[in-house]
């Protein structure tokens, strides 16, 4: 005889009645394939057969109004509410921690329109962000937002973690992009915002939703802006004597041109590049940008490039690893090429000024390298903006250095994440670009914000007062 | 007919890893059943359809070779003994046969054993030779074909040709790569292979101690391992008209 | 209890995403268990000590094997080797669900997923035996008998002599789906190459893709001899070029499906369009096409699954709807079944075959 309570079977009952029987599950085998998403931790609880998070029910909504029902059941019985996309998020974002109810968005997948005479497609969150791509291909545009999550990932949750793409120095991050939103609050309250994103109509309420993580509210729908695709692109390369060099014309040209793609790698990083392009090794610092558009100005844009190159004492590789590079961006995330399980890896991106972005690679590496004197650090720059730009930090442990005990695990990881972002954020830098914060940095949010917490605390609290909205996650 | 047939697990072809000690890196590529001795196995299990008797897997490993032996009861092998213990690990040829040939001895011995005549990951062949030299039986190298009546008959494979050998039994048989193709599970043997105990077999178990086994009592030691490069054949292909000139040039200190 | 490919298989994707944009099944469900990566994640936990349950047996049923994530991996992973080894699995532990129960009792039975006595295609008049077999598979043979009338109408037009097997045995693709690959489905296999031995068949022209992949792959592993395999699409083609079939000319536009398995099993897609436009017809393709094709359902699947079946072909028929052909074609006999039966208002679905016939 199994010894059960029933109480889950009555609240079941409730969320069939909403979406239909045949889009609740409670089966074990369903259940605990929400219990990994890109996090280390919870890969690593799972390659060593350890029991995954797992909410109670998965259920799937398909419209905005299920969605609205599903959070006045989690209301009233006070049931926390975790939300799913692709579930490809690098920060445990969407683990099912506190149990309860996962809604997994992807039956919302419809296209709802593509409106050519003002350049903007609309959609359902939960669609595949590839999908939204090509939908826009079809007709000759581009979304321009090229994650390498981009076939993994749903529209929800780009919008809901802050996401960047390759191309983002040109066309912008995924907040620049979005237009207008349908949000579904925690009360049940289906709104919109504002038709278009710039007005003198109060605070944007698609910034507060945009990266509020499933914290505020359920996106169920999203208008993006659609871009002709480029005539011309051109790829260039360089090696530059030193990180200060290459920063320092990144920032120059920022003012005259926006390259689509700027991405600049630290010495560790730059070696095997450099040794495979020029079949020898050279010290300095790679970098690879690329500028697309109408030809004409493309042309323009790379010679001002190369001059400012040459300023700053860059040497010219060409456009041929660009070309490469591009063609096989996607490779490296297969399995076999990506670091992966039973390596300890995790991606400390930071972003800050141009007065401060050295500082703080230095300080990083130095903070890292001392206390964690066998983790290999790698490190490049790929977002720029004209105030600063990003820096993409590597750290990779060996299998034999990984602790056995899992536990033993999460604790190395946990010090390591916190000595580099804590280095970052004493110097200047920004705990996260863009990857969000998850449950991984969870608890140094407050430390990030300071008193400004309250600003977010305090939508929390009059949006979410019961907090079932994806709790322990983004320090609210 | 009872028969024993010795299978080991190797590395799926081009992953392969070496530790410092020149000895594989078993954890991170996948694991395979050695070609040839897949048609060992399958030679083994035609032999007891006709004849009946039992089949019995037998190998040397890590715990992971397990599945492998799993996977030879799914397909039709009525028992699996796995000889597994860190004492066993790094063994040469030598100490490898020894170790099969006193779990041979263990379990009671048999009419025939069947093995592949080499390893993917070694391919000294030499191990088949040595195991029946210790258990003092005739043995029957690189055959392609074999039959088991009141003599066993077997096709050896040479370098021009077949000779067929017979002998009594008991008697020893490497198979070649590919000579039978061994049968897929079937859902019955898969079932069978679920619930059935894979013997685990220490050196104790086998009347060897630790001295007599692993790395430690192997004489040979790998000195150098390299990988052939792709691609690259280091033989040139000229003609009678170009032999002296060719010769000339890669040989000049011979004064031709 | 995986083999060790599939292992390595299920441990690779079991953490990644990257080919779930494309998983047909998924697209209409929704579903976070039909992407490779969650069967994958499940075959790697049963390995870790979790137990099967009937979900997760399911699941693994809900799949086409369509191979469109296994055309994706750009490291060459293949999901569809540990899809189809838990589907053996659960067949080992009695946890098949009893759809699909249903389908492998009637294969088992009566050799095919139909459940079906007789062939519904007339074979008034055709040999047995002959230099050229023309295998039709079982979806034409009981389902869509319409397609194999159409390819005998061709081959007689253009000439060439040729036979049928009145009892033609499966070739083990369904089988294969349905079980996995185990000894059962080899010895299908035997059964299969040994009625084309007797055929004194020395070439077979397959009309079924699912057919032909089989032959083409498995049956060499599996030690299964055969003459030349050449695909119905294939056939014709070369009839086309060879100038012994004149054909009706059209103007109109039409859409074109590429079958999964024609398409990336057998890597085939230009002697279909190449057909098309021998007759004039102007080809407009959908976005996603040759090895990027969205499955539109096989007739296994459409067995045990239909309604899944249904929405999936209807997917398809909504890619479809944004060239602007109002006509569609395919060459498979299971794409026929899945996409006639759906077309929408004002879309009309021939089967690449009858249209070959029709403009004969």
């Amino acid at each position: 005889m199994e010894r059960r309570a029933f109480m889950n079977d009555m609240v079941r009952t409730e969320l069939e009645d909403v979406v239909g029987v045949e889009n609740v599950s409670v089966a074990v085998s369903d259940r605990m394939t929400y219990g990994v998403d890109y996090f280390w931790i919870g890969r690593m609880w799972a390659d060593r057969g350890q029991v995954p998070p797992m909410p109670d029910w998965i259920v799937r909504p398909g419209s905005a109004e299920e969605v609205s029902k599903i959070l006045k059941i989690a209301n009233y019985y006070k049931i926390p509410v975790h939300i799913w996309g692709g579930g490809s998020g690098s920060q445990g974002g969407a683990l099912p921690m506190a149990g309860g109810i996962m809604m997994d968005m992807k039956r919302m997948s419809r296209l709802i329109e593509i409106d050519e005479v003002s350049r903007t497609i609309t959609a359902e969150a939960g669609m595949i962000f590839q999908q939204l791509e090509w939908y826009a291909n079809e007709r000759g545009y581009s979304c321009q937002h090229i994650p390498s999550c981009l076939t993994c990932g749903t529209i929800g949750g780009a919008l809901g973690h802050r996401g960047i793409g390759i191309m983002s120095t040109k066309y912008g991050k995924i907040d620049d992009m979005c237009v207008s939103m349908e949000v579904v609050l925690p009360n049940g309250d289906i709104i919109n915002t504002l038709p278009v994103p710039k007005h003198a109509a109060g605070p944007d309420l698609n910034q507060i939703f945009i990266g509020s993580e499933g914290t505020l509210g359920v996106i169920t729908k999203a208008t993006f802006k659609l871009f002709e695709q480029p005539e011309n692109r051109q790829f260039r390369a360089f090696l530059f004597p030193d990180m200060h060099s290459g920063y320092m014309a990144g920032r120059d040209l920022m003012q005259k041109v926006k390259p689509s793609i700027l991405r600049f790698y630290d010495e560790a990083e730059s070696g095997s590049i450099i040794k495979k392009i020029l079949g020898f090794e050279k010290p300095g610092c790679f970098m690879n940008l690329a500028v697309e558009g109408i030809r004409r100005v493309v042309d323009i844009e790379m010679e001002i490039i190369l001059e400012i190159a040459r300023k700053w004492g860059g040497q010219d590789l060409g456009s041929e690893y660009g070309e490469k590079w591009y063609e096989n961006r996607i490779t490296f995330f297969y399995p076999g090429h990506i670091m992966d399980i039973p390596q300890m890896f995790g991606t400390m991106d930071t972003v800050a000024t141009y007065a401060n972005i050295e500082k703080i690679y230095w300080a990083m590496k130095k903070a890292v390298n001392e206390n964690f004197p066998f983790v290999r650090y790698i490190s490049h720059s790929s977002h720029w903006y004209e105030w600063g730009c990003m820096n993409y930090t590597r750290f990779i442990v060996d299998p034999k250095d990984v602790p056995q005990d899992p536990e033993e695990a999460i604790r190395l990881h946990n010090q390591i994440w916190n000595c580099g972002v804590r280095a970052a954020m004493e110097n200047g830098g920004v705990i996260n670009d863009h990857h969000g914060i998850g449950l991984k940095l969870s608890r140094l949010m407050k430390e990030q914000y300071g008193p400004a917490m309250q600003v977010m605390e305090g939508l929390k609290k009059s949006l979410d007062p019961n907090g079932i909205l994806n709790p322990y996650k983004l320090g609210l | 007919m009872n028969i024993i047939v010795c299978i080991k697990q190797v590395p799926d072809s081009l992953e392969v890893r070496l530790k410092d000690d020149y000895t594989l890196e078993r954890d991170f590529v996948a694991q395979v059943m050695n070609p040839a001795d897949e048609s060992a196995l399958e030679w083994a299990l035609r032999v007891r359809d006709r004849t009946g008797g039992a089949v019995t897997a037998l190998s040397m490993g890590p715990a992971r070779a397990e599945g492998m032996l799993r996977e030879a009861l799914a397909r039709g092998a009525d028992q699996a003994v796995l000889l597994t213990d860190p004492r066993f690990a790094g063994a040469d040829t030598l100490v490898t046969a020894r170790c099969l040939a006193s779990a041979i001895r263990a379990l009671g011995g048999a009419d025939l054993i069947a093995c592949g005549r080499r390893a993917a990951d070694g391919e000294t062949g030499q191990v088949g030779p040595m195991t029946a030299s210790m258990l003092d039986i005739p043995c029957v190298t690189n055959a392609m074909r074999a039959e088991a009546a009141e003599r066993l008959t077997a096709e050896q494979l040479t370098e021009d040709g077949v000779t067929v050998w017979t002998c009594g039994y008991p008697a020893l048989v490497t198979f070649c790569e590919w000579s039978y193709r061994l049968r897929l599970p079937t859902l019955a043997g898969l079932k069978k292979a679920r619930q059935a105990e894979v013997r685990r077999l220490m050196p104790e178990d086998i009347g060897l101690s630790a001295a007599e086994c692993g790395l430690k009592a192997s004489p040979t030691r790998v000195r150098h391992v390299e990988a052939q490069p792709a691609g690259v054949r280091p033989c040139r292909q000229v003609s009678a008209a170009e032999c002296l000139a060719a010769l000339r040039e890669r040989y000049p200190e011979a004064g031709l | 209890m995986f083999s060790e490919k599939a292992k390595k298989n299920a441990d690779a994707c079991r953490f990644c995403w990257m080919c779930r944009h494309l998983c047909p099944v998924q697209l209409v469900t929704g579903k976070e268990t039909n992407t490779p990566r969650a069967k994958g994640l499940q075959v790697s936990m049963l390995e870790r000590g979790m137990t099967m349950d009937a979900e997760c047996a399911r699941t693994m049923y809900e799949c086409l094997l369509c191979g469109a994530c296994t055309n994706d991996c750009a490291t060459g992973f293949d999901p569809l080797v540990f899809i189809r080894e838990a589907r053996t699995q659960a067949n080992v532990l009695d946890l098949v669900p009893a759809e699909v129960r249903k389908v492998i009792d009637r294969v088992l039975e009566t050799g095919n997923i139909y459940g079906a006595k007789e062939p519904r295609v007339d074979l008034s008049g055709v040999p047995e035996t002959g230099d050229t077999l023309v295998w039709l598979g079982e979806c034409a043979r009981h389902s869509v008998p319409e397609t194999a009338e159409a390819l005998f109408a061709v081959l007689r037009k253009a000439g060439v002599p040729f036979a049928v097997l009145k009892n033609e045995p499966g070739s083990g693709s369904s089988l294969g789906d349905l079980l996995g690959f185990v000894e059962d489905v080899r010895a299908q296999a035997q059964r299969a190459g040994e009625a084309i031995r007797r055929s004194g068949a020395k070439r077979v022209i397959v009309l079924d893709s699912y057919d032909a992949a089989l032959m083409r792959h498995e049956y060499k592993d599996w030690g299964v001899e055969l003459p030349e395999i050449v695909t119905a699409t294939a056939c014709v083609d070369q009839l086309i070029r060879e100038g012994r079939l004149s054909l009706k000319q059209t103007h109109e536009v039409i859409t074109y499906h590429d079958g999964s398995r024609l398409a990336r099993d057998l890597d085939e897609h230009e002697p279909a369009r190449a057909i098309l436009k021998a007759m004039g017809y102007e080809i407009h393709e959908m976005w996603q096409n040759r090895r990027l094709a969205k499955c539109c359902g096989s007739a296994v699947a459409g067995q045990y699954m239909p309604d899944i079946r249904l929405r999936v072909a209807e997917n398809r028929w909504n890619d479809v709807k944004r060239t602007d052909a109002k006509h569609l074609t395919a060459a498979c006999p299971q794409s026929t079944e899945a996409l006639a039966a759906t077309a929408p208002e004002e879309y009309r679905y021939t089967d690449l075959f009858v249209l070959v016939k029709e403009h004969l």
